[in-house]
């Protein structure tokens, strides 16, 4: 990291490399499109060496990759919607990954990850964030309230509804009984 | 759908597959069938989130070229004593370096023209032929000077259009200002950040434009820096004239709302909302 920043080119190559898988696949949860994971991961991979020098060591680096992946990938969002907006012919791409690029894979998965997918798409932001940096990021409640800028009870409290939601959604292929997130709270 | 309504074992069951829970309430999950049968569940929804799809090697190349042509960009941006668009990616931030430079330069000429301009107006009154070098060269270099980072260049010129040499400043103000998106209402500004969007999302990753980045992902220019005003929020989607203000076009990242902002004092000019 130190050498990155001194500006040592390869160095950086390796510190990148190394994060980009990871940073790709939580860019590729929050879109939900391969094609936007991949514009708003390699977004994200060039924000990070405009401000490699501004990284300041006080929370670990792949916490910083993260934050500003989850940045890049909610800009995304939000061009794609422009982009539909401006496109009738949207569903064409909004379509495109439903082919499975690892054709490879079991039919059996393949369903799993629509439905994963769908079940995603179906939670809003303030709950498919949180998921997605704890789940998939393996960030801790800390970090996650620092990328998302709200409270550790509040990050708490929403991967648990997100994970409700997820794990309602995705009963059939869990084999577990669901958890209803909408069931009122029992008294402690 | 709110918090309130979240069943508590669901709480405790999320906390415990994350380790979030001290020993007294782990132990007591522990001991609580429903909830252990919970935190089953969820680690299978985890175990199924975090399955991606392999990333495509050409996926993985194209983003790590990108990056290091950005990082050799900055190198040398940084090395070179004048601004130097790089040779193999034109990037964003060297758009907006030579775009800042180009609107300076525009600023000093036309500042120029329109001193040479009413000097001769004034000559003209008391003379059809233009004034002398002598009446002109003072003024022209004290509008110069008073324009912030201008260059050696533009007062040099500045010098030379007072000697007379009116040519060299339209040529320059062509090459300037005439670059720079005029924007006359708040549609249009809608209209050139929509633009800027779609051609960004279209454009090979070599060939962005100067779109969406915020300012705090600039690399600092101490010779073309922008605005302190500008929060992190804040994308600078390019350098526009509106309505004959030099401004920046910036897209707010938390509302959405596309605004133009004086070069000069940060004054927002118009406001979009999305």
């Amino acid at each position: 990291m130190t050498a990155a920043q001194g500006g040592d080119r390869g160095a950086l190559d390796q510190l990148l490399r190394r994060h980009y898988d990871r940073v790709h696949a939580v860019c590729r949860r929050i879109t939900g499109h391969d094609a936007d994971a991949a514009d708003a991961a390699q977004e994200a991979m060039i924000a990070m060496v405009r401000n490699l020098n501004r990284f300041d060591g006080r929370s670990s680096f792949g916490t910083w990759a993260y934050r500003i992946a989850t940045n890049a990938s909610l800009d995304e969002l939000r061009r794609r919607k422009r982009r539909a907006a401006h496109s009738i012919d949207d569903d064409e791409h909004g379509h495109a990954d439903l082919a499975d690029p690892d054709s490879g894979r079991p039919v059996e998965a393949i369903g799993d990850r629509l439905a994963l997918e769908a079940a995603l798409r179906a939670l809003s932001d303030e709950y498919r964030l949180p998921v997605v940096l704890r789940d998939v990021a393996d960030l801790d409640y800390a970090e996650i309230a620092a990328v998302l800028d709200i409270p550790v009870g509040t990050v708490k409290s929403r991967i648990a509804r997100g994970r409700a939601a997820l794990a309602k959604a995705l009963a059939p292929e869990t084999g577990n009984q669901p958890t209803d997130p909408e069931r009122p709270s029992r008294a402690p | 759908m709110n918090d309130d309504q979240l069943p508590m074992s669901a709480e405790t069951a999320s906390a415990y597959l994350d380790g979030e829970l001290d020993a007294t309430d782990r132990a007591a999950a522990a001991a609580d069938p429903d909830t252990m049968a919970m935190v089953d569940t969820f680690a299978q929804v985890r175990a199924q989130l975090s399955r991606v799809v392999p990333v495509v090697d050409s996926t993985r190349t194209a983003a790590m070229a990108a990056a290091l042509s950005e990082f050799d960009a900055i190198h040398a941006a940084a090395t070179s004593p004048t601004p130097v668009a790089p040779a193999i990616v034109t990037s964003l931030l060297s758009h907006r370096r030579m775009r800042a430079y180009r609107l300076l330069t525009g600023v000093a000429a036309a500042a120029v023209i329109a001193v040479v301009g009413i000097a001769a107006l004034n000559s003209s009154g008391r003379d059809s032929r233009f004034s002398s070098v002598a009446d002109k060269a003072p003024a022209a270099t004290a509008a110069a000077a008073r324009l912030p980072a201008l260059e050696a260049l533009d007062t040099a010129a500045a010098t030379e259009a007072a000697a007379g040499s009116t040519e060299i400043f339209a040529a320059t103000a062509d090459s300037a200002g005439l670059e720079l998106p005029a924007i006359e209402s708040a549609t249009a500004l809608a209209e050139y950040a929509a633009g800027i969007e779609v051609g960004r999302s279209t454009a090979a990753p070599a060939e962005s434009p100067p779109s969406s980045h915020a300012a705090a992902q600039q690399s600092p220019s101490p010779a073309y820096p922008l605005p302190a005003c500008l929060a992190s929020n804040q994308l600078v989607l390019g350098t526009i004239i509106y309505q004959g203000v030099p401004a920046f076009a910036v897209r707010d990242t938390i509302d959405d709302t596309v605004r133009a902002i004086d070069v000069v004092d940060c004054r927002v000019l118009v406001s979009v909302d999305p």
